[in-house]
C-alpha cells in the first residue's frame, strides 16, 4: 500500500509543483496517474521514491515512512523511471545480478526468475551482452526484470510502456494485473489514456501540482454525465 | 561531383562540430580557439627547432638529403598509420552513415566524400608535422623557388597512397575480424598505440641524448640505410625524392606527373574496390548486427552489496573508454613515465655526483621535513587520480539510482570512493618501492609512517572528492568527456590536495620527531574521515538535493 499524506513540494518559491497530495493506493490495485507535461507526475513518484526530498507532508510505503526510515522503505517498492539508459557498459546479466546483489537475492532464486522472465520478455540470448548495444525496449525489459527481481509488494513505474514493442507490453499488462490480483500494489504514470482506461482499477490526474480526479473510469464517466472518451474527458479537465 | 563535394563539407564541418550558431559565439569558445592555436604554433616551433638542428648536423657531413629521405619516409608511414585508425572512426563508428543512406546519393559519393575528409584531416596533420621541416631545409639549403613549388606537389601527393591503403587494410581488417567492430576496443588501442610511440620516443631520445653530433648523424645514416632500402619497395617515396632533389632536370616534373597519376588512380580504385564491403559492414555494426555467437548465461554467485556495488564501479570505470584513459591510465602510466628515466640515471654507470647526491638524501630524508617532501611527492601523485572526484558526475543521469535503492547514502559514499583508494595505492607503493631502491640506507620505519600516513591521506582525499562531487555534481552531460574534462570539480579537488599538503608542511616544521608528526598527521587525520563520515550520515537529504 502507498499512502500519500498531505505531500507538496516547491523547486522556486511560491510555486507548488506538487501541492497538497492525498493519495491511497490500496493493495491489490492498479492505480495509473495521469497528467499533462509538466503537471507533477514525476516530481511525485520522485518523491514517493525517495529521490526528491518532500517539502510537508509523508509518504508511507508499506507503512514505512520514505522520510524516516527511507532504507527500509525501498525494500518495498521496485522501482522502474522514465528513462532505460542505466548502467550502459554493463552486461545485462550484469546488471541483474548487481540488482539482486543489492536486494540480497540468493542464487537459486535470481536463477530462476532471470531465466524465466528474460525468456518471456526474449531477451534471454542476449543477456550476455552489453546493455549499450540493446534497444529502447530490450533496456526496458531489463529494468522491469530487475524490479522483480525481489519480489517487491509495490511497483512504482515511471511510464513503463514507452518504447515496449506489442508483446511485451501486452506481457507487462498482464504481469501488472496478477501481481494485483495476489493483492500487491501497481502504481504508474502514463501519457497512454487507453492503458488507463482498460489497465487502471482506479486512476488519478494531476494538473498544475493539484490531483483533481481520483477514482474509477466509471466514475469519472458519471462526473461528466456524458458518454465522452477519456481521452475527451481528460483534456477537459486538464485543460480549463 | 557537386553532391560529393556538399557531402565533404558537411561531414567536414560535423566533424569539427561547427555547426553551432554563431550567436552562441561566446568567451568560452574564443579561448578554446587561442589555446588551439597556442598549441599547433608551439608543434610548430618544435618542429622547426628539431628540423633545423638535423639538418646542421647533416650538413656537417655533407648529408643533408638525408633528411628529406627520412622526412619522406616518416610522412608515408604515419598517412598509413594514421589512416588505420581514423578510418575506423570515420568510416565505421560515425553515426553519419544511418543519416547518409536514405539520402539520394550513391555510396560511392559517400565513400569519396569520406576520402575526402580523411585527406583533409591528413594535410592539416601533415602541414604541422611535415611542411614546416620542409620549408626549414630549403631554407636552410638555400634552395630555388623551384623547390618549394615542388615541395607543395609532394606534399599534395605524398599521402594520398599511403592513406588509402590504410583504408583498404581497415576495411579488410573489418571483413576479416569481428573483435575491431568494438568502438571501445579500438579507443583503448589508438591510445595503447599512442602511448607506446610515447615510451619509445622517450628511451630513444634518453639513448640518444650523450651522443655527439657526430655519433648522432651517423646514427641518422644507419636509419636512412634502411629507408633506402625500404624506398626501393615503395614507389611513391622514391618518387618524391626524385621531384626534391632533382630539380633542374625534367625526371623531376615526370615523377610528379607520376605521382599525381597514381593519387587519381588509386583514389577511384579504392573507392569501387571497398563500396559494397564498406556499406554492407558499416550498417552492420550501426544496426548492432554480427556473428557474435551467443554465450550461455551461468553467472548467478551472490555477492554482498558492498562487493557488487565497488564491483560494478569498476565495471564501469574500466569499460568506458573515456573514463578509462582520464581516471585510470594516468594513475597507472605516470609512475612507469617517471621511473624510465630514474632507472635509466641509475643504470648508465653512477657518476660521482649522483653518488655524492644519493648519499646526501640518505643522509637527510629522515627528518621532519624529508617526511614532508616525501608526502608531499605523494600527493601529488594522487592529485592525477580523477576517480572519486567524478565518482558521482559519471553516471549521469542513472545517479539518481542511488536515491532509489536500499542503500544507505553515506555507504554508498563509501563504496564509490573505494576504487579510487584502491587505485592510489599503486602510486603510493611504487614511490615507496623506488625510494628504498635508491634510498638504500632508509629506515624500514620511516618507509612504513610514509605509508601509514599516505594511505590515510589517499582515504581523505578520496572521500572528500566524493563531497566535491556530490556539492556540485554535474549530472546532465552529453559526451563522458565533459565529466572528465570540462570539470571544475577537478580543480577544486586539486586545490584541495594542494591546501591540505600546506598543511602537512606546517605541522612537520613545528616539529623535529618523525613520529610525533606522524602521530600528529594520523589523529588529524582520522579525526576528519570520521567527520567527512558523520556528516554525510546525518546531512544526507541536503547534500544529495542536487541528485534528482
Amino acid at each position: 500500500m502507498i499512502e500519500i499524506k498531505n505531500v507538496s513540494k516547491s523547486y522556486v518559491k511560491n510555486k507548488k509543483s506538487v501541492d497538497g497530495l492525498n493519495l491511497e493506493i490500496k493493495d491489490g490495485e492498479i492505480f495509473g496517474f495521469l497528467g499533462p507535461n509538466g503537471a507533477g507526475k514525476t516530481t511525485t513518484i520522485k518523491m514517493i521514491t525517495g529521490i526528491l526530498k518532500i517539502d510537508e507532508g509523508e509518504i508511507l510505503i508499506d507503512g514505512k515512512s520514505i522520510k524516516n526510515e527511507p532504507t527500509e522503505a525501498k525494500l518495498n517498492f521496485g522501482f522502474v523511471p522514465d528513462s532505460p539508459d542505466m548502467f550502459l557498459k554493463l552486461k545485462g546479466i550484469e546488471y541483474l545480478n548487481f540488482i539482486a546483489d543489492i536486494y540480497k537475492v540468493d542464487s537459486k532464486a535470481r536463477k530462476e526468475k532471470i531465466e524465466t522472465l528474460s525468456k518471456e520478455f526474449g531477451i534471454y540470448d542476449n543477456l550476455n551482452e552489453q546493455i549499450q548495444s540493446y534497444s529502447h525496449g530490450m533496456r526496458q525489459k531489463v529494468l522491469i526484470i530487475g524490479v522483480l527481481l525481489h519480489g517487491p509488494k509495490n511497483w512504482i513505474l515511471d511510464e513503463p510502456l514507452t518504447g515496449l514493442d506489442p508483446k511485451s507490453a501486452y506481457d507487462l499488462k498482464e504481469m501488472m494485473k496478477i501481481h494485483s490480483k495476489k493483492g500487491n500494489t501497481v502504481f504508474f504514470s502514463t501519457h497512454v489514456l487507453e492503458v488507463a482506461e482498460k489497465l487502471c482499477d482506479r486512476i488519478g490526474i494531476i494538473n498544475e501540482g493539484k490531483l483533481i480526479f481520483v477514482g474509477t473510469y466509471e466514475q469519472m464517466k458519471e462526473q461528466f454525465k456524458e458518454n465522452n472518451s477519456l481521452e475527451e474527458m481528460f483534456l477537459e479537465m486538464t485543460e480549463k | 561531383m557537386k553532391e560529393t563535394l556538399i557531402l565533404t563539407k558537411t561531414l567536414l564541418k560535423n566533424a569539427l562540430n561547427k555547426n553551432v550558431d554563431k550567436d552562441t559565439l561566446n568567451f568560452k569558445t574564443i579561448l578554446k580557439n587561442i589555446f588551439l592555436f597556442l598549441a599547433i604554433a608551439y608543434i610548430a616551433v618544435v618542429m622547426g627547432f628539431l628540423s633545423k638542428e638535423l639538418i646542421m648536423v647533416l650538413k656537417k657531413m655533407n648529408q643533408e638529403e638525408v633528411f628529406l629521405s627520412l622526412c619522406l619516409l616518416i610522412s608515408v608511414a604515419v598517412a598509413f598509420c594514421k589512416s588505420i585508425l581514423s578510418s575506423l572512426n570515420i568510416l565505421y563508428f560515425s553515426k553519419d552513415i544511418e543519416f547518409l543512406l536514405p539520402l539520394p546519393v550513391s555510396p560511392i559519393q559517400i565513400i569519396f566524400s569520406k576520402f575526402n575528409v580523411m585527406l583533409i584531416s591528413e594535410y592539416v596533420m601533415q602541414l604541422i608535422t611535415f611542411a614546416i621541416p620542409f620549408a626549414v631545409y630549403g631554407v636552410i639549403t638555400i634552395q630555388e623557388p623551384v623547390f618549394f613549388v615542388m615541395a607543395i606537389f609532394v606534399f599534395l601527393t605524398l599521402p594520398v597512397i599511403p592513406t588509402l591503403l590504410g583504408i583498404l587494410f581497415t576495411v579488410i581488417l573489418m571483413r576479416c575480424t569481428n573483435f575491431l567492430k568494438n568502438k571501445d576496443i579500438v579507443q583503448y588501442l589508438t591510445v595503447f598505440i599512442t602511448f607506446a610511440i610515447v615510451i619509445a620516443m622517450q628511451i630513444f631520445m634518453l639513448k640518444t641524448s650523450d651522443m655527439t653530433d657526430f655519433m648522432f648523424a651517423n646514427k641518422l645514416l644507419e636509419i636512412n640505410g634502411v629507408a633506402r632500402y625500404i624506398s626501393e619497395y615503395i614507389i611513391i617515396l622514391k618518387q618524391g625524392m626524385i621531384a626534391l632533389t632533382e630539380l633542374g632536370n625534367i625526371e623531376a616534373v615526370k615523377n610528379i606527373m607520376y605521382l599525381i597519376g597514381e593519387s587519381i588512380t588509386a583514389y577511384v580504385l579504392v573507392a569501387v574496390l571497398i563500396s559494397k564491403s564498406y556499406i554492407r559492414s558499416a550498417t552492420n555494426i550501426i544496426s548492432g548486427k554480427n556473428s557474435k555467437t551467443i554465450k550461455k548465461v551461468n553467472i548467478f554467485t551472490m555477492k554482498s552489496p558492498k562487493n557488487a556495488y565497488i564491483s560494478k564501479e569498476f565495471k564501469m570505470l574500466f569499460r568506458t573508454p573515456i573514463f578509462f584513459l582520464n581516471t585510470i591510465l594516468p594513475i597507472i602510466l605516470f609512475p612507469v613515465l617517471m621511473g624510465i628515466p630514474i632507472f635509466n640515471l641509475l643504470g648508465s654507470g653512477e657518476s660521482e655526483e649522483i653518488t655524492a647526491l644519493i648519499s646526501s638524501i640518505n643522509g637527510n630524508i629522515e627528518n621532519t621535513a624529508g617526511f614532508a617532501i616525501c608526502l608531499c611527492v605523494i600527493n601529488f601523485l594522487y592529485m592525477l587520480n580523477y576517480i572519486s572526484v567524478t565518482a558521482i558526475s559519471r553516471d549521469g543521469e542513472n545517479a539518481i539510482f542511488m536515491k532509489y535503492i536500499p542503500i544507505e547514502l553515506y555507504k554508498q559514499c563509501r563504496y564509490k570512493a573505494a576504487p579510487s583508494v584502491i587505485l592510489n595505492l599503486y602510486p603510493l607503493i611504487i614511490f615507496l618501492v623506488v625510494m628504498r631502491l635508491i634510498l638504500k640506507e632508509i629506515s624500514f620505519v620511516f618507509l612504513a609512517e610514509l605509508f601509514f600516513i599516505g594511505f590515510l591521506c589517499n582515504l581523505f582525499f578520496s572521500y572528500g572528492a566524493i563531497i566535491i562531487d556530490i556539492l556540485r555534481p554535474k549530472l546532465h552531460w552529453t559526451s563522458e568527456y565533459t565529466v572528465v574534462k570540462q570539470n571544475l570539480n577537478i580543480l577544486w579537488d586539486v586545490l584541495f590536495i594542494v591546501i591540505v599538503t600546506i598543511i602537512i608542511f606546517g605541522i612537520s616544521s613545528f616539529f623535529e620527531n618523525v613520529h610525533v608528526v606522524t602521530f600528529l598527521l594520523s589523529g588529524l587525520l582520522i579525526l576528519t574521515i570520521t567527520f567527512y563520515d558523520n556528516f554525510i550520515k546525518q546531512n544526507s537529504i541536503n547534500i544529495f538535493s542536487k541528485i534528482c
